[in-house]
């Protein structure tokens, strides 16, 4: 299961949250990964409004207040051409996370991931973008968001799903079907970056009842991963 | 006035400062230059609020303080912070005798002072508050 390989790798990095308040914070729920610690501080109530700061072992990756923290959290979901401005605080936000295992991500978080994944091929308007969608229905949910990326951009756009789906009136799409049952478990996707390799960057989520375990990543070598597992 | 009397009198003596405790009296001069910045207001509040305290975690204090109103804080700001502290802030708060910095072990504590600093420190910080609310 090499996509699975990919959330276990991330796995292992160490991430640590401190948290700074004057009150309690939901923060140990919201990040029940297992690869994150959070440490919860607290501090007199005339202090600062709520933040956090993030870590990989010893080094600092940000600080970010609470509220900007629940915006990624609780995401509003734009389409990619419409994110700009928001767009580089959102980046901002999704690179203190990546490669953190969330264990319990639901639909709406991982649309907003991959609107982020989405935004960047869009933006570089060239490059490779492998996107795997569980069902036929889940694809044609998303047809308008790929048919616009596909009409604006020369992307070279590739959708992985496990049946036959209504694919004449998308050019510039490569479909494959892939009767695999490890397409149908995951919700997977990467961008390589195109001529900007600083771009790269995936997800991989696999379903479990209602919500999600998974990991975006920018590190090149994860993002390779990915495309090496769904071209296989 | 003795400390265990300062609840009954409290009305009357919330107007009067008491710098009759042992503690080293700052000239207010140097008092009010340590107060003079927003970075340097936050740090003494922080060590009022913590009794000890190292400069790595009071960068990373710093750092998310300012991120409640800038958005993400980065390594690379974070580590300006980091630097203004050893070069300017620090020597300047040991200087002024409000805080105690053990250079080796890296560790800041707040120096023993009047519960009238304290309040300065503590009414300074809210000053900040007010005004940014308001503006």
């Amino acid at each position: 299961m090499a996509l699975a390989s990919i959330i276990e790798t991330a796995a292992r990095r160490r991430t640590t949250i401190d948290y700074y308040g004057s009150s309690a914070t939901d923060l140990t729920t919201q990040f029940a990964g297992r690869n994150v610690t959070i440490d919860a501080q607290t501090l007199p109530p005339d202090g600062p409004a709520p933040f956090v700061v993030i870590r990989d072992g010893d080094d600092f990756l940000g600080a970010v207040s609470e509220t900007d923290l629940q915006t990624l959290l609780a995401p509003s979901i734009s389409p990619p051409w419409r994110m700009d401005e928001a767009a580089d605080e959102y980046r901002a936000l999704y690179s203190l996370l990546d490669d953190t295992v969330f264990t319990s991500l639901d639909r709406r978080q991982l649309l907003a991931a991959s609107r982020e994944i989405e935004d960047r091929a869009y933006r570089v308007g060239q490059g490779h973008l492998s996107v795997g969608f569980q069902s036929h229905a889940a694809f044609d949910a998303q047809r308008a968001v790929y048919r616009r990326l596909a009409s604006d951009t020369p992307l070279d756009i590739h959708i992985y799903v496990v049946d036959e789906t209504q694919t004449d009136d998308m050019p510039g799409i490569t479909i494959h079907v892939e009767p695999t049952t490890e397409i149908g478990h995951y919700w997977f996707m990467a961008f390589d970056g195109g001529d900007d390799p600083s771009q790269q960057c995936a997800l991989v989520a696999r379903q479990d009842g209602d919500t999600y375990e998974g990991v975006w990543t920018y590190d090149p070598r994860l993002v390779e991963r990915v495309f090496a597992a769904v071209e296989n | 006035m003795t400390r265990e009397n300062t609840p009954a009198n409290r009305g009357e003596d919330d107007t009067q400062f008491d710098l009759s405790e042992t503690a080293t009296v700052p000239d207010p001069d140097v008092l009010f230059q340590a107060l003079a910045t927003t970075m340097r207001r936050r740090m003494l509040w922080y060590v009022l609020a913590n009794a000890e305290t190292t400069t790595d975690e009071l960068a990373d204090v710093l750092a998310g303080w300012e991120s409640t109103t800038a958005g993400v804080v980065g390594p690379s700001e974070r580590e300006e912070i980091r630097i203004e502290l050893h070069h300017v802030h620090l020597p300047l708060l040991v200087a002024a005798d409000l805080i105690e910095y053990d250079s080796e072990a890296e560790t800041i504590e707040v120096a023993a002072m009047p519960e009238p600093v304290r309040e300065i420190i503590r009414h300074a910080r809210q000053y900040d508050d007010i005004v940014e609310n308001t503006g």
